[in-house]
């Protein structure tokens, strides 16, 4: 231990410390002299110079995680938004269901649509009731705002609904003010027209139209849709008047299935303004 | 650790004492960076570097800081003196040794700061120390013997 610079000179350590102990109580009850203040503030300022990048990087860093929390948070935020915004489009839709079903006068059984088939030009809905269920071919199916289509085809527990979409079959209806009559077909995507209308029939644009219970597949009375145009001539091919269903098919996710309409009795007419105009 | 690499790291841990130490604050309980160094010189240098160390960082923290001139560069020429008087060959391999000369030293350094708070704010002594100094001291033991354990540490007594 001879050798170990502590041991060697062991004066010298007191007089180190001795001199710092009492360089520091000099400074400690005479440092306020003005060339210490001044010696002060340089070195402030060298210090303020030489941690500006330490404090700069210690901020990136915190922007960093900041911005990773931030972002998580963002995304738990929005998850839970869209969790919320479905869950009040649910909770709408199926109180404007439960309304409906309260006001509207024949039995009706509830589903829901549980695919989609095919394009959706194809116009097709698959609904999990069946023939188990009370639901038979050509049995209605609609929703509050309006005539989705009829059943197609149906298993025990499932049925396969066509839509208004597709062409696959005309809809008798009529126009509720003036009661003029005449067939509802799809004519391209996005566009009905009510064909076999004579020229000069009291149509008018915002008209309400009805189903008229002939053919004993709908029910007389279901709201389909109002009249967004009207033409002069009368062209069966293009259609005379076009007509907006209420119901947005690409977007039905819950509806309502009744017996085919000569098992029912009547609706009773409204005149009640439509309501969910696309 | 050679003279030159030591004065550097003193530069070093002032810079990041003074540059980042607020950041790690918990409170009003802050570790001083400072202190550990002091000690640390003290405890592997001897009596002579580890009082010029304490006096150098400590004048320095005193241009900078917020207590009278001098007064970090007794405190910490003391704690130098005191550690290099102290070493023994277990102080700086053991974990526990170290820690407590930690301890010791920082509470001391926080009674002198505390002390001196108190007679320029009219504070009363036994509550600063007791609020901000203990603690202080606590957080200084800890953060050192985190230290003691990483990874830097052990690096470099390879």
């Amino acid at each position: 231990m001879a050798s170990n610079p502590r041991l060697f000179n062991p004066r010298l350590d007191w007089i180190v410390f001795l001199t710092s102990v009492g360089l520091s109580l000099t400074l400690l009850f005479f440092g306020r002299n003005p060339a210490v203040a001044s010696l002060k503030l340089q070195a402030v300022e060298v210090i303020t110079k030489a941690s500006k990048p330490l404090v700069l990087a210690h901020r990136t860093l915190y922007l960093w995680q900041e911005n990773m929390r931030l972002r998580d948070l963002s995304m738990a935020l929005s998850d839970e938004n869209a969790k919320l915004r479905d869950a009040a489009l649910e909770n709408e839709r199926l109180r404007a269901m439960l309304e409906f079903r309260a006001r509207f006068p024949l039995p009706l059984r509830s589903a829901d649509v549980v695919a989609v088939p095919g394009p959706q030009i194809g116009g097709k809905l698959v609904i999990d009731l069946g023939r188990a269920d009370g639901v038979s071919v050509n049995s209605a199916v609609l929703t509050p705002h309006g005539l989705v289509g009829k059943v197609t085809e149906l298993s025990e527990h499932a049925s396969l609904v066509q839509s208004l979409v597709g062409n696959a079959y005309g809809v008798s209806v009529m126009i509720e003010r003036s009661r003029v009559s005449g067939i509802l077909k799809w004519i391209e995507p996005g566009h009905w027209a009510i064909v076999g209308l004579a020229t000069g029939e009291d149509v008018r644009v915002g008209d309400l139209v009805l189903t008229t219970g002939s053919g004993s597949v709908f029910p007389k009375g279901i709201r389909v849709g109002v009249v967004t145009e009207v033409r002069a001539q009368d062209d069966l091919k293009s259609g005379f008047c076009r007509v907006t269903p209420f119901v947005d098919f690409s977007t039905v996710e819950e509806v309502f299935v009744m017996a085919p309409a000569g098992t029912l009795p009547e609706l009773p007419l409204t005149s009640e303004k439509p309501r969910g105009v696309r | 650790m050679s003279l030159p690499v030591a004065l550097l790291f003193a530069a070093i841990v002032l810079l990041l004492d003074s540059g980042i130490g607020q950041f790690l604050s918990i409170g009003p309980a802050r570790p001083s960076l400072n202190l550990l160094f002091v000690v640390y010189a003290g405890l592997t240098r001897g009596p002579i570097e580890g009082t010029l160390f304490g006096f150098g960082i400590g004048f320095s923290q005193d241009l900078l800081g917020g207590l009278p001139m001098g007064a970090s560069a007794f405190t910490y020429s003391v704690v130098g003196f005191a550690c290099g008087k102290l070493w023994s060959e277990g102080s700086i391999r053991m974990i526990w040794p170290w820690g407590v000369f930690v301890l010791f030293a920082a509470v001391f350094a926080e009674a002198i700061a505390s002390f001196l708070t108190a007679q320029t704010s009219g504070l009363s002594f036994s509550s600063l120390f007791t609020s901000a100094g203990l603690t202080s001291a606590a957080y200084t033991t800890v953060f050192g013997m985190l230290w003691f354990l990483s990874p830097l540490h052990r690096v470099r007594n390879i």
